[in-house]
């Protein structure tokens, strides 16, 4: 118990000063927020490190993906060691970006496309009444999202416009108080104690 | 009259032929028979451990058919051939075997039933046993050649011990007094007591001194186990009966521990102590008496060492097992038995897994609970995770046990041709998304793109996001936010094309940031473009990349709160307090828009949270498809002003702008992809009814 008491109190006295600064700007609030996003900061490059040691050791373990393992330490050490240098703007860097990591990630990406048509396929068949207002709700949308349906009609258009901002939207606004609701909840149980997950 | 004898075991007479043992009429001490000799073994506790059976003397009256039977041939045989010596039988009926028995008296009559272990002799035997009248004189004995272990016998030299642990000296009158579980400490099976004979009567003097004697032992024993139990009842809880049975004395241990001291449940045992013996419902604990170590029996005290397995250092009282418990006809309880150590001292594995299973109280149905009482005697033993029953228990188990419909997937359901259901979406998506490509070109690009100015989107929507930007005047400054990832750079680029086409062709200047790590890069692009498009927008000038902001949501709340750091780089490593731009915004209230191009919800809700409470500047969103339905949220709190969502958007802005459309061949492209997916939602639906229908019509047919 008394191991926690000096890590409790720290982090309610920060928890308030912060929260305090919310109302009253000050210079130790900012400080603090400022603290914290060099913390976050120093945690990347942790991170970094730590992908290093885990896939050094795979490969010394000889595990059955080690290849893989390889191919990440190799790429990780090799992009290191070209945008280090120059920070980010050299010529050699803006060509990996350009030419590798923003084709890679955008086709990754592509390809929920279709497992997106095969989820539709099988998710959205009308069972119940529940499910068929699913079913028309999200060919409301999908339709009316697409600019090829104002040469059929300009009222389905309309049409989705009301699904999105009335329905939708009220959904969504009970969802973010219940949100906000728990924020407040877990952030009062750090301030006062309850939840120490820094010394878990 | 007496019933017909039985020729099979009736006796015959037989003249003059002496079969009997003289030898064994003249009963001394050391020829006695073994049968007899058992008798006079007055130390139970080293005896053979054959049990001593009652001596139920027979009623008046009440002779035995066997005896009656005798007598008949008897009687018969006196009147065939008339010789007195050779009949065996005197006037009464009575054998002279019998008779010469009942001449010694003392013993005689207590003994000859009082061994269970004694044989039972035929008939026929008792048929032979006839003796001469001399050797009949000689078999009464004197007072003075009375053997010691008869005179052993006689009241006052018998020890309480022998009374309590030898049932067959007390009488059947005597039982009445006796509590229930001391009678039922006599033998169940008891062979048939020894017809009574003449000497009954003059044995009624010693036999009253006898039970006179026996009485206030017996007297005196329960007095001692009602002082014992009322020392037990004292305390209360299970350790104090174990710290009062370690510092006991030895001899109230050991008395309270034999077998025939046992009392019966639901007689004297207390209450508290009838609530620490296994409820019946109880499963056997098969896994009792398993061995401990040695160093936990020195700790036992030396009566506790008998209960558990491996052997009696001090000789103490043991607890009979089964065979022996039969045989000597104490019954000693379940629970108690159940304490015995097993043959090996070591519970088999079937045993070790079914130990006790609670049947009632707050530990119902757990198993593995050592009850309180033997726990003393029993070491711990683990069992296997048993199901606490209980009601989120059956749930989950119900609901695990129910039959689930299992959704065949689509590749294997319906893969009856060479392409299955999932491969004909692949293609259709492919070939839709190919369509604009190799149909529409030039001027025909952008099918239905239109400025949406509904009631509801007019200001809101993309229509309400260009008039903010037009709003704008030249030399102004707006904020752009980078804030998506690469993959969704062929969304969310086009519409950083076109705002900052926009700005450029009207002298806008912006300030790039970004939360993400390759923000800047793909700002840097964009901006880049700008400067293509328009050489007078320079950079540093019109434009600045300030880079990433990092810390999330902290580093966008200090971003409200402190604005850009003059000492900060921009993305190609210049200070901003180099560039005229930068130089010359000091805080949101000189920016005139504030433009967030927002990949993801993720992206989008730092802006909202952090950044746009605290500053006064207004907010419009290009947000992907994904995020305008959430970005109404925002939009309806009027915390943005405007969305421009997707492809769609883009290319409404560009139409609206009078940019090349370069996002209305993306946008053909994505709408005919989501006519795709359309068209697939309704054929499976279409599928759904058909089977449907197909249903109804064999449940109609049936």
């Amino acid at each position: 118990m008394n191991r926690q008491i000096f890590p409790v109190g720290i982090a309610i006295a920060v928890g308030l000063i912060v929260l305090v600064s919310q109302f009253a700007p000050n210079d130790i609030g900012g400080f603090l927020v400022a603290a914290a996003a060099q913390v976050a900061a120093f945690a990347v490059l942790l991170g970094f490190f730590n992908v290093l040691l885990v896939h050094t050791q795979r490969i010394l373990r000889r595990d059955k993906n080690a290849w893989s393992s390889a191919v990440i330490l190799v790429t990780a050490i090799v992009v290191l060691v070209i945008v280090l240098p120059s920070g980010g703007a050299s010529d050699a860097s803006d060509w990996i970006f350009r030419y590798l990591y923003r084709p890679l990630e955008a086709s990754f990406l592509a390809l929920v496309v279709f497992f997106i048509g095969t989820a539709a396929y099988r998710a959205l068949r009308v069972r119940t009444w529940d499910t068929a207002l699913l079913v028309i709700s999200a060919l409301v949308v999908l339709v009316g999202s697409m600019p090829l349906i104002n040469l059929v009609s300009p009222l389905i258009p309309v049409f989705k416009d009301w699904v999105v901002q009335v329905p939708a939207v009220a959904g969504i606004r009970g969802i973010a108080i219940g949100v906000a609701l728990g924020a407040i909840a877990t952030g009062l149980r750090l301030l006062t104690g309850i939840d120490r997950p820094y010394s878990e | 009259m007496p019933p017909a004898p039985d020729k099979k075991n009736q006796p015959k007479p037989d003249s003059g032929k002496k079969t009997a043992k003289p030898q064994e009429s003249k009963m001394s001490p050391a020829e006695m028979p073994d049968w007899l000799a058992r008798i006079s073994d007055t130390n139970p506790a080293e005896s053979t451990g054959q049990p001593a059976a009652d001596n139920q003397a027979p009623e008046d009256g009440a002779m035995p058919q066997w005896l009656q039977d005798l007598r008949a041939s008897a009687q018969e045989s006196a009147q065939a051939d008339a010789t007195p010596d050779s009949s065996g039988v005197d006037d009464l009926g009575i054998p002279d075997w019998l008779t010469s028995t009942g001449a010694q008296s003392q013993v005689g009559d207590e003994t000859s039933g009082g061994d269970a272990a004694a044989p039972e002799m035929p008939q026929s035997e008792y048929q032979a046993q006839e003796v001469n009248p001399e050797e009949q004189a000689e078999l009464q004995p004197e007072s003075g050649e009375m053997p010691d272990w008869i005179r052993a016998m006689s009241p006052g030299n018998v020890s309480p011990t022998d009374i309590s642990q030898k049932p067959g000296m007390v009488d059947e009158s005597d039982t009445e007094g006796m509590p229930d579980w001391m009678q039922r400490l006599k033998p169940p099976d008891s062979p048939p007591a020894a017809p009574a004979t003449a000497s009954e009567s003059n044995d009624v003097d010693w036999e009253a001194a006898l039970r006179a004697e026996n009485e206030a032992r017996l007297a005196e024993a329960r007095q001692h186990n009602a002082e014992f139990l009322a020392e037990l009842e004292s305390s209360q809880k299970a350790a104090e009966l174990e710290a009062t049975l370690e510092t006991a004395p030895e001899s109230e241990l050991e008395q309270a521990a034999l077998a025939e001291e046992v009392p019966e449940e639901g007689t004297a045992m207390p209450d508290w102590v009838r609530e620490l013996m296994p409820p019946a419902g109880i499963q056997g604990r098969q896994g009792a008496g398993s061995p401990i170590d040695e160093s936990d029996r020195k700790d036992l005290p030396d009566w506790l060492r008998e209960a558990v397995p491996g052997g009696s250092p001090l000789g103490g009282p043991t607890l009979p097992g089964p065979a022996s418990e039969g045989e000597s006809g104490l019954q000693v309880p379940a629970w108690m038995s159940e304490l015995r150590p097993v043959a090996d001292g070591r519970p088999d594995a079937a045993s070790r897994m079914e130990e006790v299973t609670e049947g009632a109280g707050p530990l119902a149905g757990v198993r593995g609970v050592l009850p309180a009482s033997p726990i003393v005697t029993q070491p711990h033993m683990l069992a296997a995770a048993a199901a606490v029953p209980g009601s989120g228990a059956r749930i989950f188990e119900s609901v695990l046990a129910a039959r689930q419909e299992v959704t065949a997937p689509v590749g294997v359901a319906q893969k009856r041709g060479l392409l299955s259901a999932r491969h004909w979406i692949y293609l259709a998506i492919l070939f839709a998304a190919l369509i604009p490509v190799l149909v529409l070109q030039g001027d025909n690009a952008g099918l239905g793109v239109i400025a949406q100015n509904t009631p509801l989107t007019d200001e809101r929507s993309t229509a309400g996001f260009f008039a903010k930007l037009k709003a704008l005047s030249t030399d102004s400054t707006v904020l752009m936010a980078f804030d998506y990832e690469p993959g969704q750079s062929m969304e969310m680029d086009p519409a950083a094309h076109a705002i900052v086409g926009y700005l450029s062709a009207h002298n806008v200047n912006a300030i790039a940031v970004s939360t993400t790590p390759a923000g800047p890069r793909m700002a840097q692009d964009i901006l880049a473009s700008g400067t293509a498009a328009n050489p007078n927008w320079k950079q540093g000038q019109n434009y600045v990349n300030a880079g990433l902001i990092p810390g999330q949501e902290k580093g966008l709340n200090g971003l409200s709160r402190q604005w850009l750091n003059s000492t900060q780089s921009d993305f190609e490593g210049n200070l901003l307090s180099q560039s005229s731009l930068a130089s010359r915004v000091k805080g949101f209230n000189d920016l005139a828009l504030v433009i967030v191009l927002a990949g993801s919800d993720e992206a989008l809700r730092p802006w909202m949270q952090q950044v746009q409470p605290n500053v006064r500047t207004p907010f419009v969103g290009a947000v992907s498809a994904a995020v305008d339905l959430i970005s109404q949220n925002d939009v309806g709190a009027t915390q943005l002003a405007a969305t421009m969502p997707g492809l769609a958007g883009t290319a409404e802005f560009e139409l609206l702008s009078g940019q090349p459309a370069l996002a209305a061949h993306l946008a053909d492209a994505q709408s005919f992809v989501q006519l795709a997916v359309f068209a697939i939602i309704v054929i499976a639906n279409l599928g759904v009814l058909l089977d449907l229908l197909r249903k109804r019509r064999t449940a109609a047919a049936e």
